[in-house]
């Protein structure tokens, strides 16, 4: 298939992803900060910027909202994160269904009239939205390689951003709601609670590690990126073993992990350089942008 | 005539119409929201309450629990009285039900008389000599505070059997944040969310003895009952089973759950329906919501149920008057919230003082919950009072008269999006497992949603207000000076920032441009040129 659309849809994956991980983990904060306005709410605004690896320059409830929100320049953020769905989609646009293009208009519309003041009702509209694109593209897509690689950016998106919530240890700072509003940050609160175990951080972190059901854990995201790298390998007859590597690895060590702590946070953090490894390597392998002509004699 | 019109109710935002100090601020925002603003706010909760789900079944009806958007603050200091007096309340009908089901002290000491007791539609011979494995009957207690027209708040009803309204305080404060994050700021509140995970504590607790990882399940009546979304969240908050009586059944004094792989033993159930309804074979033979036999299995220690068999003799209306006597007979204390006023109907010179000034007084049935039968002597004609003094004198056991008390109110946005002064009353809740009776900081603060009612029961239409207990600043300061174990190192604020990738440009600016020039036929911008023929 054509580079530029397998890098289009690998990216519209991610992206997608991308906007809605952020946008629960805005509600979330949100709901944590505004209730609680004491010293720590600066340390609680620097515990999702830094985690997002964006500047850490909110020191409210308000301005966090403003800083994550973000804007289009900024793929890192909720509005950057959207722009670049639609970009992706728009340069791609004769590939898709024509349902799944109109729903990603309709979520730039939602995005255009994001209230600060008042981003619960905003965020929620934005989710609604994202849920549309992905139900429609789960309904329509054909499964060519395309879907391949927006399975893959999606999965490894989630991977990232679930392990940069962890990295963020919410539940340190509030121990109460910690544990809770963590797995709220990746829609998880219920399939956690009907496994029928005490809710506290260490189950929860677990949990969403190397629980085996939930779409969202590391283990279950990185198998299901595996398999569409596999399918990916298969169809273009690549060698799929080096790239494989990097999640495989990652796979095993949470498929082996005991409930040290300190091993759980090596997993943790080793899991966003994991992804890295293995965007890289599918960039190598297939993604061609101007410029990579190899000459031969 | 309104209720309380000839009384002076006393606002909790408003001194003369101006707000309390520690309201100023907030008072501030709520003019800058305007009522524009509250009306297209209001329409945001109905919307959000709706698509959550969130309801309350009326009549038959489900329907979201309207919450105002005006929230109420208790301060500190108040919080702690309050908070010390619902412990003690709860510590002493503790006892008073330990003793009644148990050795019964109070009789031989005449604190109660025997026949108060042993005529309540609520007390349960069936549950007589049930011992709970952790000593405790009121596992969850919703105690009902009114505010009188002195600012003192005071105890109307104790809730012991299964008091609810708690999901609403949890979901209220969500829905508040979601629809009105501005009224939060400059407040810092105590957070609602730890109530779950006391439930749950006290259900385990409460596990026969012996059982280490109890099966602990929800009992709900079904989806028709008003509750039903409590049930519903509760079980799903605990991560419990939400069951139904049909999917329980007994066998050998030990109560089972079926499930796919066969029958399951339950160790503790957190009932949600009526004693009468509980087991067929004691209480209601045609009861289809119970579950025959589940008394035997208490008895025999195999299953703990949750609140207590019998819990409503200690908050039967007419034994409320004898409470704080109770706390002085068994913890040796005064009581710390006081009653209000209640007359006891079977002294005969207190039936004619009453019968004689009916028109003053609240007539409310000893048997009655959810503001049903209740008689409010100024608002009523002749002919009811007549009807009800007939009925006090056929049964005067059935029947307890209070004194009016004009119920303090908070501003409430009408549809209007105005603010007018509505009546309010306090709901906190309690849960005991056995070593603490531990108080949610906050609770339901009903409101009456028409002008100048008094009753604010939610099966009456009554509405809700999210309830802001402030967050002690001084114990904050303590944690501050002892950080819970975080050692430098651990920090997640001090380790490496770790960029998000980002993908390549799909349509960078000099490529748009290039694109754009390119000539298209019959461009839609292109001048319409009109030939002449």
């Amino acid at each position: 298939m054509l580079s530029r659309l397998a890098e289009s849809s690998f990216w519209l994956g991610r992206y997608l992803e991308r906007s809605e991980g952020l946008s629960r983990l805005l509600v979330e904060f949100h709901q944590l900060l505004i209730q609680d306005q004491r010293s720590h709410i600066a340390r609680g605004c620097a515990l999702l910027t830094h985690g997002l690896g964006l500047e850490t320059n909110s020191f409210n409830a308000r301005t966090l909202v403003e800083v994550v929100y973000g804007d289009e320049s900024n793929p890192s953020t909720i509005r950057g994160a959207l722009h670049g769905v639609r970009s992706n989609a728009r340069s791609i646009r004769d590939t898709l269904p024509s349902d799944f293009y109109e729903s990603i208009n309709r979520l730039n519309v939602a995005a255009e009239n994001f209230d600060v003041a008042s981003p619960g009702r905003s965020l929620k509209e934005i989710l609604d939205r994202l849920a549309v694109s992905h139900g429609i593209y789960e309904w329509l897509a054909p499964s060519d390689e395309a879907s391949h690689f927006f399975e893959l950016g999606r999965n490894l998106e989630r991977m990232d951003l679930v392990s940069r919530l962890l990295a963020m240890e919410i539940e340190k700072e509030w121990r109460e709601q910690g544990p809770a509003t963590t797995l709220r940050a990746v829609g998880g609160l219920s399939t956690f609670l009907r496994a029928r175990v005490p809710l506290s951080a260490d189950r929860v972190r677990a949990f969403l590690i190397k629980d085996a059901a939930f779409p969202r854990s590391l283990s279950e995201a990185g198998r299901r990126a595996e398999s569409a790298l596999k399918e990916i390998a298969k169809i273009n007859g690549a060698p799929s073993e080096s790239m494989l590597r990097p999640i495989g690895l990652l796979g095993s060590q949470i498929h082996f992990i005991n409930d040290d702590p300190d091993e759980m946070v090596r997993i943790i953090t080793a899991t966003p350089h994991a992804v890295e490894s293995t965007s890289l390597a599918i960039k190598a392998n297939f993604f061609r942008p101007v410029g990579s002509i190899v000459w031969s004699n | 005539m309104k209720a309380t019109a000839f009384l002076n109710p006393l606002d909790e935002y408003l001194i003369d119409g101006a707000p309390r100090p520690e309201l100023a601020h907030l008072w501030q925002t709520i003019a800058s929201v305007g009522r524009a603003g509250f009306i297209s706010h209001a329409k945001q909760r109905d919307l959000y309450l709706s698509m959550q789900g969130i309801t309350f079944t009326l009549s038959g009806v489900e329907r979201p629990l309207p919450v105002d958007l005006i929230p109420r603050i208790i301060e500190v200091q108040e919080w702690q009285h309050l908070e010390a007096g619902i412990k003690q309340r709860i510590t002493a009908l503790e006892a008073f039900l330990d003793d009644v089901y148990g050795e019964q002290h109070l009789f031989r000491d005449h604190i109660v008389p025997q026949s108060l007791i042993q005529s309540s539609e609520h007390y349960h011979r069936a549950a007589h000599g049930i011992k709970p494995s952790n000593g405790v009957h009121i596992h969850v207690a919703g105690v009902d505070l009114i505010r009188d027209q002195h600012g003192t708040l005071r105890v109307l009803e104790d809730n012991l059997r299964s008091p609810s309204g708690v999901s609403y305080v949890m979901e209220n404060r969500r829905t508040m944040a979601h629809v009105v994050p501005e009224l939060f700021n400059g407040y810092s509140i105590r957070s609602v969310d730890e109530y779950p995970k006391r439930l749950i504590a006290a259900l385990i607790a409460a596990a026969p003895a012996g059982v280490s990882h109890p099966n602990i399940v929800v009992l709900t009546p079904g989806v028709f009952n008003s509750a039903h979304f409590e049930h519903a969240f509760l079980a799903r908050r605990m991560g419990v089973e939400l069951v139904e009586g049909r999917d329980l059944y007994c066998r050998n004094n030990k109560v089972f759950m079926r499930t796919t792989q066969g029958s399951e033993e339950i160790h503790v159930i957190y009932r949600r329906i009526d004693d009468d309804f509980l087991d067929p074979v004691h209480f209601k033979p045609d009861s289809l919501l119970g579950i025959p036999g589940v008394l035997n299995a208490a008895r025999a220690n195999n299953v703990s149920i949750a609140n207590g068999v019998g819990n409503g003799v200690a908050d039967d209306k007419a034994l409320y008057s004898y409470v704080p006597k109770l706390i002085e007979y068994y913890l040796n204390e005064k009581a710390i919230l006081p009653n209000v006023d209640t007359y006891d109907l079977r002294n005969d010179d207190v039936l004619h003082d009453v019968l004689s000034r009916l028109d003053e007084l609240v007539i409310k049935p000893v048997a009655g919950s959810g503001g049903y039968g209740i008689t409010i002597g100024p608002t009523a004609t002749k002919e009811q009072l007549a009807i009800v003094a007939d009925e006090i004198i056929l049964n005067p056991r059935g029947w307890i008269a209070q004194p009016l008390i004009a119920l303090s109110t908070i501003p409430t946005i009408q549809d209007d999006g105005s603010l007018s002064p509505r009546h309010v009353d306090l709901r906190p809740f309690a849960v005991n497992d056995g070593k603490e009776v531990w108080v949610l900081p906050g609770g339901l603060t009903r409101v009456a949603l028409v002008e100048g009612n008094v009753v604010v029961n939610s099966s009456q239409g009554g509405g809700s207000k999210d309830t802001w207990v402030l967050a002690d600043e001084t114990i904050d300061e303590k944690e501050e000076v002892d950080p819970p174990e975080q050692d430098l190192q651990s920090d997640p604020l001090t380790r490496e920032i770790v960029p998000q990738e980002i993908g390549p440009e799909v349509l960078p600016p000099s490529r748009m441009r290039q694109q754009e020039e390119q000539q298209q036929q019959q461009q839609l911008d292109a001048p319409l040129v009109v030939k002449h023929a």
